[in-house]
C-alpha cells in the first residue's frame, strides 16, 4: 500500500527525514512511532504530496508520488496533525465543503452526498452536533470531526497522524474500536503516534522513527514474541529455585525470573516438586522497551533481559 | 472548486461587513450633501460629487469614485490576500489539497472568487447609491438651475457657419462630462462600463495579493503588502519625476473609468487599463502559480 | 512604449519640402489624442487663470478636426474636461466644472492662450508660418511618434531677440501632419515645451462630435469676442507709443491691447486699472516675481521658459501695464521703462 525507497527531506542542512524505506502492506494497521520532532509529520505531508522530497521515491496505492498524487488521494482520508476547520461554520458544513473541494467525479447526488457526511459523523460518534459553529467545539470533538472528513468519502487508506490527540479514554477507545472494524472491513490503517500504548493496543506493525531514520520496522506480534522466560510467582521461593536447579536467573522475594521455554511445562515440574505457584506468566518484551531499545543512546541490544515489572501481555 | 469557493465568500461575515461598509459611505456622503446643500466646487474633491446635487442619477458614478481609491482595493487586499494565507494559518489548506484539489485550480477558484466579490462589491454600491441618489438627492431639476447667474437656457442660434443644434433634446436624462446629452439607456451602458472597468481594476491587486499570499502565512501580511504597492503605485502615478515608469504601475489608469463618461466615450486609457490589469494578472499569477506549486506545505 | 522602439523610416524629403507639407496640413481632416508638457511657472495671475495650467504640467487633448475653422478640442481632467469647438466663425466653450456652454459670436482677434493652441498640428503650423521666412530650416532625424515614422525639421528662428532659440517639429512626411513639436529656450538642453499626439490618424470626424450639445441642467451664455479681458482698462490707441525698445507696434488687432515686434519675437502690452493693477501686482510677487525699481515707478519681472512678462505701475498714472512675451527680459524691462517714464497723459480718464 505504502513503499518508500530511501525517502530524504532536507530543509537546509537539517535533515527532517533521513533515507526511510517503508513498506506498510495492504490489511496492516501500521503504527509509525516515534517522538515529537523525529519526523513523522514530514513523513506524513510527503506520502500526501504536500512535502515534496529531496531524494528518494514513494509508491501509494501503487501509484508514484507525488506525480500522480491526485490519482492515490481520492482512495485515501487523512488527518495530518491537528484537524482543522473554517470554525465560523458547523461542523456539518464543514464536512459539506470539504466533500465538494474534491475531485468532480465521484460527488454522487445531493441526497447521496448528504448520507456520505452523516455517516462519517455518526462513525466518529458526532450523528448527534448541532449548528453550533466549530469554534465553539472541544479539543476532542474537533478530532472526530477531523476523523470524520478522513472518513466521508470512504477511502482504502487511513493516514492519520496522531489520531486520538486531546480525547478523554473513552474517545480513544471508540476511535481504536472504530480503526479496528474498519481495517476488518478492509481498510489499511497506517497511523503516526507519540503514544507507545496506543501503537501497542492498535497496531499489528509498527515502524519506529528517530531522528528522521527508520530504526526499525516489524510485524508487533514478532517483536512481541515470548523470551524464552517465565514469570514465576510463589510462596516458597526457594522450594522452587532448589526444583529449577540454576534455571532461575534472577530473584525478588517471592517473584521469580525462569529460563524455561514451555510455561506449561515448567508448572508440571513445579507442581511435581510441591512449590506452591501462585502464578505463572509467558514472559513479553514491551513495546516500550522495544522502541527504548532501538532509539536509547547507543543502546541496540535486543537481546537484552527484560525487566521484569515492565512485563505485561 | 470555483462553487466551493464561493460559498465559503458567501458564509463568511467579514465579505458581507465590508460590502455594507462600502455601501454605507456613500451613503453618509449623501445624508451630508443633501442636508447641508453644499457639494464640493467644481473640479474639486471627488469626480462627479459636484453635480450629484443637481441630478441624483449620476450620484452612483459618484459612489464609485467615493469607495475606488480606498474602500475597494483595501477590501479586495483583504480578501486576495486572505486567499491562501488564511488557508495555510488555519490549518485547512493542507486538508484542502490532500482531497486533492490542484493547486492550480485553487489558485484559479481563489481568483474567481475574488473577482465575484469585487463584482458584488461594486454592484452592491452602485444600485445602492442609485438609490441613494434619487431617494436622498432626488432626481434631475429643471435644466437652468445649475447655470450660474446670467445663463440663458434654450437653444442656442446659430449665428452662422457650422449650425449647432443645441437645446435640450427629449429623453435626455443626464448630462455626459463633454456637456453632452445622455439619454438613460445611455447612462446605463456608461454604468455598466464603469463598473466592469472598476472591476478589472481591481484585479491587479487581487494578483498581487494572493501571490503574497502563497509566499507568507500571514493574510494581514500579505493585504498590507498588496496595499503598500497600491499606495506606492498611486504617488509614482501622480509624481512626474516617475514619467518612464508611470504606464506601468497598477494604479496608472484607475481614473480611467471616467472616460465612459465623455462622449464620445474616450477608448485609449480605457483599453490601457484593460491591458495593464490583465499583463498584472499573468505576471503576478503566473508567479503565485510557479511559487505555490513547488512550494512544501508546512502549515 | 514598445513602438517607440520600432526603426522609424521616411522618404527623402527636403526641408523647404517638408515644412510646406506641414503648412499644407492645415487643410486636414484627422482625429487624435494629444498630450503637452510645460514647465513654464509663471506666477498664477488671476486675469489668466485659464493659461497657467496649460503652461505648467501634462494638458490631455482630444482632437477632432474636419476642417481648418471646423474643428473641436476637449482639455481632459480627471473630474471632467473643457472643450472647445470651433463652428466656422463662431466658438463654443464647455466647462464641465461649471456645467456651462458659452457661445462667442464672431472671430476672436485677440484672445487668451487656449489648450487647442498647444495642439501639435495647431503650434507647428503657428511657429512655421510666425518664423517667417528668414527662420533657418534644416531636417533632423526620423523618430516615431504615435505609431508611424515621422520626419523632423529644426527651425531656428532669425530675430535674435526672440526667446525662442529653436523648435524641433517631426510630422508625417506623406500627409503633413506635425505629430510632435519641442520648442527650446535659449541655452537650454531639454524643450521647454514638449507636445505630441499620441495618437493621430487621417480619421474624418462625425458631424455630430464636432456640434455643441446642451445636456439636461447645463448652462447656457454667449460672449463677445475680446470680452476676455473685463478687468481691461479701456485705453485709447494714443495712449502708447509707435514702438517700444525697438519693437515696432503692430496695428491693433483690438482696442485695450498693444502688440509689438513680429512672428516669434512680439510681445503685447495690456493696460489695466489700478486696483487691478495692484492686486496682480501683489499676486506677482507673492508667487515669487522679482521686484522692479525704476526712477518713475515700481514693478514685477517674472521669467519663465520662453515667456517674460513684466508688470510696471507708473508713478504719476493710475494705469497697470502689463507686458508679456516671447521676446527676452532685458527687453522687456527696457519698454517697461519707457511706459513708466512715459508724461501723464492719463488723465482724461
Amino acid at each position: 500500500m505504502i513503499t518508500t525507497q530511501d525517502l530524504t527531506k532536507r530543509y537546509g542542512k537539517v535533515e527532517a527525514v533521513r533515507e526511510v524505506s517503508l513498506d506498510v502492506r495492504e490489511g496492516d494497521r501500521y503504527g509509525l512511532l516515534g517522538p515529537n520532532g523525529s519526523g513523522k509529520s514530514t513523513l506524513v505531508r510527503m506520502l500526501l504530496g504536500l512535502v515534496y522530497a529531496t531524494s528518494g521515491s514513494i509508491s501509494v496505492l501503487g501509484e508514484a508520488v507525488p506525480r500522480h498524487v491526485g490519482r492515490v488521494l481520492p482512495q485515501i482520508g487523512a488527518l495530518i496533525e491537528e484537524p482543522a476547520a473554517y470554525p465560523h461554520l458547523s461542523g456539518r458544513a464543514n464536512l459539506r465543503l470539504l466533500d465538494a473541494a474534491g475531485p468532480s467525479t465521484p460527488h454522487g447526488s445531493r441526497r447521496t452526498r448528504r448520507r456520505r457526511v452523516d455517516d462519517a459523523l455518526e462513525q466518529v460518534g458526532l450523528a448527534g452536533i448541532d449548528r453550533r459553529p466549530v469554534r465553539a467545539y472541544s479539543l476532542g470533538m474537533r478530532q472526530r470531526l477531523g476523523l470524520a472528513a478522513a472518513l466521508v468519502r470512504r477511502p482504502r487508506l487511513l493516514i492519520l497522524d496522531e489520531p486520538t490527540n486531546g480525547l478523554d479514554p473513552r474517545g480513544i477507545r471508540d476511535i481504536r474500536d472504530l480503526l479496528i472494524s474498519l481495517n476488518a472491513s478492509g481498510v489499511t490503517v497506517f497511523l503516526s503516534s507519540h503514544l507507545l500504548p496506543e501503537v501497542s493496543a492498535l497496531c499489528t506493525r509498527v515502524g519506529v522513527l528517530d531522528s528522521g531514520a527508520l530504526v526499525l520496522q516489524e510485524q508487533l506480534a514478532s517483536l512481541q514474541a515470548p523470551t524464552g522466560r517465565v514469570l514465576v510467582s510463589t510462596d516458597d521461593p526457594e522450594r522452587a529455585v532448589a526444583a529449577l536447579d540454576g534455571l532461575v536467573e534472577h530473584r525478588d522475594g517471592a517473584d521469580l525470573v525462569v529460563r524455561f521455554p514451555d510455561a506449561a511445562a515448567l508448572n508440571a515440574r513445579l507442581v511435581a516438586a510441591g512449590v506452591p505457584v501462585r502464578s505463572l506468566l509467558v514472559q513479553r518484551r514491551s513495546l516500550e522497551e522495544i522502541v527504548l531499545n532501538v532509539t536509547g543512546s547507543g543502546s541496540d541490544q535486543f537481546g537484552a533481559p527484560a525487566t521484569p515489572d515492565a512485563s505485561t501481555p | 472548486m470555483i462553487a466551493v469557493e464561493l460559498l465559503k465568500l458567501s458564509r463568511r461575515a467579514r465579505t458581507w461587513f465590508s460590502v455594507a461598509l462600502m455601501c454605507a459611505l456613500p451613503l453618509v456622503v449623501a445624508i451630508f450633501i443633501a442636508v447641508t446643500h453644499l457639494a464640493p466646487p467644481p473640479g474639486q474633491g471627488s469626480a462627479f460629487l459636484s453635480a450629484v446635487l443637481d441630478d441624483g442619477q449620476l450620484y452612483p458614478a459618484a459612489a464609485l469614485a467615493l469607495v475606488l481609491p480606498v474602500f475597494l482595493p483595501v477590501a479586495v487586499a483583504v480578501v486576495a490576500g486572505d486567499s491562501i494565507a488564511g488557508e495555510a494559518s488555519a490549518g485547512t489548506l493542507r486538508y484542502l489539497l490532500a482531497r486533492p484539489v490542484g493547486r492550480t485550480r485553487l489558485l484559479v477558484a481563489k481568483l474567481v472568487a475574488v473577482i465575484t466579490f469585487t463584482l458584488i462589491a461594486v454592484i452592491a454600491v452602485t444600485v445602492t447609491s442609485y438609490a441613494t441618489g434619487v431617494l436622498i438627492l432626488g432626481p434631475s431639476r429643471a435644466a437652468a438651475v445649475g447655470a450660474p447667474p446670467g445663463g440663458l437656457s434654450g437653444s442656442i442660434t446659430p449665428g452662422g457657419g457650422g449650425a449647432p443644434t443645441a437645446g435640450l433634446q427629449p429623453g435626455a436624462a443626464i448630462t455626459s462630462l463633454s456637456g453632452t446629452p445622455l439619454t438613460t439607456l445611455h447612462l446605463a451602458e456608461r454604468v455598466l462600463g464603469a463598473m466592469s472597468f472598476i472591476t478589472v481594476s481591481m484585479l491587479g491587486v487581487a494578483a498581487i495579493a494572493i501571490f503574497l499570499s502563497t509566499l507568507t502565512d500571514s493574510a494581514l501580511g500579505a493585504a498590507l503588502g498588496a496595499l503598500a504597492t497600491l499606495v506606492g503605485s498611486e504617488i509614482l502615478v501622480t509624481l512626474n519625476a516617475a514619467s518612464t515608469v508611470q504606464p506601468y504601475l497598477p494604479t496608472r489608469y484607475w481614473l480611467a473609468w471616467i472616460d465612459f463618461f465623455r462622449q464620445p466615450i474616450f477608448w485609449r486609457n480605457i483599453e490601457r487599463g484593460f491591458g495593464i490589469q490583465a499583463v498584472y494578472v499573468l505576471v503576478f499569477l503566473g508567479a503565485a502559480w510557479a511559487n505555490f506549486a513547488t512550494r512544501d506545505i508546512t502549515t | 512604449m514598445l513602438a517607440s522602439a520600432l526603426p522609424a523610416s521616411v522618404p527623402g524629403l527636403t526641408a523647404a519640402q517638408l515644412e510646406g507639407r506641414v503648412l499644407g496640413s492645415q487643410r486636414l481632416a484627422f482625429s487624435g489624442y494629444a498630450e503637452s508638457e510645460a514647465a513654464f511657472g509663471l506666477p498664477p495671475l488671476p486675469a489668466f487663470s485659464s493659461v497657467t495650467p496649460l503652461l505648467d504640467g501634462v494638458t490631455r487633448m482630444r482632437v477632432w478636426q474636419a476642417a481648418p475653422d471646423r474643428w473641436r478640442v476637449d482639455t481632459l481632467s480627471d473630474a471632467g474636461e473643457d472643450d472647445t469647438y470651433q463652428a466656422g466663425a463662431n466658438t463654443f466653450a464647455w466647462d464641465s466644472g461649471q456645467q456651462l456652454l458659452t457661445a462667442i459670436f464672431g472671430p476672436q482677434a485677440i484672445r487668451l492662450p487656449r489648450a487647442a493652441d498647444l495642439m501639435p498640428a495647431a503650434l507647428a503650423v503657428r511657429i512655421i508660418s510666425e518664423a517667417g521666412p528668414d527662420a533657418k530650416t534644416r531636417l533632423l532625424p526620423p523618430r516615431r511618434v504615435a505609431g508611424q515614422s515621422a520626419a523632423g525639421l529644426e527651425i531656428t528662428p532669425a530675430a535674435p531677440q526672440s526667446t525662442i532659440a529653436r523648435a524641433d517639429i517631426w510630422a508625417s512626411p506623406t500627409s503633413g501632419l506635425p505629430l510632435l513639436v519641442e520648442v527650446f529656450d535659449r541655452g537650454a538642453t531639454q524643450p521647454a515645451l514638449e507636445t505630441r499626439f499620441l495618437q493621430a490618424g487621417p480619421w474624418t470626424p462625425d458631424p455630430g462630435v464636432l456640434t455643441p450639445q446642451r445636456g439636461p441642467g447645463t448652462g447656457f451664455t454667449t460672449t463677445t469676442p475680446n470680452d476676455f479681458a473685463g478687468v481691461l482698462k479701456n485705453l485709447d490707441d494714443e495712449l502708447l507709443p509707435g514702438s517700444l525698445a525697438g519693437f515696432a507696434r503692430q496695428p491693433s488687432p483690438a482696442p485695450r491691447i498693444g502688440v509689438y515686434g513680429s512672428g516669434l519675437s512680439a510681445f503685447a502690452v495690456l493696460t489695466f486699472t489700478r486696483e487691478t493693477g495692484c492686486h496682480l501686482l501683489r499676486t506677482a510677487l507673492d508667487a515669487g516675481a522679482a521686484p522692479l525699481a525704476y526712477p518713475d515707478g515700481t514693478g514685477a519681472v517674472a521669467s519663465a521658459p520662453l515667456v517674460n512678462l513684466v508688470l510696471v505701475h507708473p508713478r504719476r498714472s493710475p494705469d497697470t501695464f502689463l507686458l508679456i512675451g516671447l521676446v527676452s527680459r532685458a527687453a522687456l524691462e527696457q519698454a517697461a521703462a519707457v511706459l513708466a517714464a512715459q508724461p501723464d497723459q492719463d488723465l482724461g480718464h
